[in-house]
């Protein structure tokens, strides 16, 4: 199998962040410089998001707790 | 200072995903706490639901927010909806940590001397984890052996390699099954505006 062929047979495991550390290097490199591969990845990336967006409930407040300490950690305005 | 610093947190809650992302890059914090109105429940939400384990998915979710502040090129409008990004951005980690903990414990197990062969069982588990009747409906109708690895593989959090072992399939075969599992979900996933 090509290089290619090679990353091509991983982009939908990769988009289901099913690959190892090393796979996903791999394939990042690969669609960073192959507009094809990047074309192909991109729609795979789309069902995946959608995949993540049955798993949210809509009806989940906002939880403030969270956003004190993520403010904290984010200290002062970069301006 | 940046136009959008000087908006109101009412006026940025008018503001695109797109255009707070922008504001957030150019360092208005007020553009990230209103992306975390927005979106913070769903990123806490999955992150919850994979990990079943309520602080470490606090602590993704903390985390998955804070390097975007930190390193806001990561995110490109042209790619992928900010939302999409997040949300890739928090499965991904959590998938990372999960793995981290059941590999913990299976050293554990075997320190004790105990069966490794308790792992998550996805399959019957995703049922009640999905809240989406579209998802639920798109990937019933996915052949059996397809939406096994896609289940196992994005909801169980294995890799190909992990759902090969599991099913006893070569590692091609499952990879090709995610393949068109995948391709069979893009008309009801995508055409119907789930994303």
């Amino acid at each position: 199998m090509t290089a290619r062929g090679d990353v091509a047979s991983l982009l939908g495991a990769y988009a289901l962040d099913a690959v190892s550390f090393e796979e996903s290097r791999r394939v990042e490199a690969a669609v960073a410089t192959d507009p094809v591969l990047a074309e192909r990845l991109r729609p795979d990336l789309a069902v995946a998001a959608a995949l993540a967006e049955g798993l949210v409930d809509p009806s989940e407040p906002v939880p403030t707790a969270l956003w004190r300490k993520i403010d904290a950690a984010t200290g002062p305005p970069r301006l | 200072m940046q136009d959008s610093a000087l908006l109101s947190m009412a006026a940025m809650a008018d503001l695109s995903d797109e255009a707070l992302a922008a504001g957030a890059a150019g360092g208005d914090h007020g553009a990230l706490e209103t992306i975390y109105q927005r979106h913070g429940a769903a990123v806490l939400g999955l992150a919850r639901r994979v990990l079943r384990n309520p602080a470490l998915a606090e602590e993704v979710a903390q985390e998955v927010f804070v390097r975007f502040w930190r390193d806001p090129g990561r995110f490109d409008s042209q790619r992928a909806p900010l939302r999409a990004f997040l949300l890739r951005d928090t499965h991904g980690r959590a998938v990372d940590l999960l793995r981290t903990e059941i590999a913990r414990r299976a050293r554990e197990e075997r320190d004790q001397a105990q069966s490794s062969q308790e792992v998550p069982g996805p399959e019957q588990e995703v049922w009640a984890s999905v809240r989406s009747d579209r998802v639920r409906a798109a990937l019933q109708k996915l052949p059996g052996e397809e939406r096994e690895a896609v289940v196992l593989a994005f909801y169980g959090g294995l890799t190909y390699q992990e759902v090969a072992r599991r099913l006893g399939q070569p590692e091609g075969t499952v990879k090709s099954r995610i393949r068109r599992g995948l391709e069979h979900l893009r008309g009801p996933l995508l055409q119907e505006g789930v994303t």
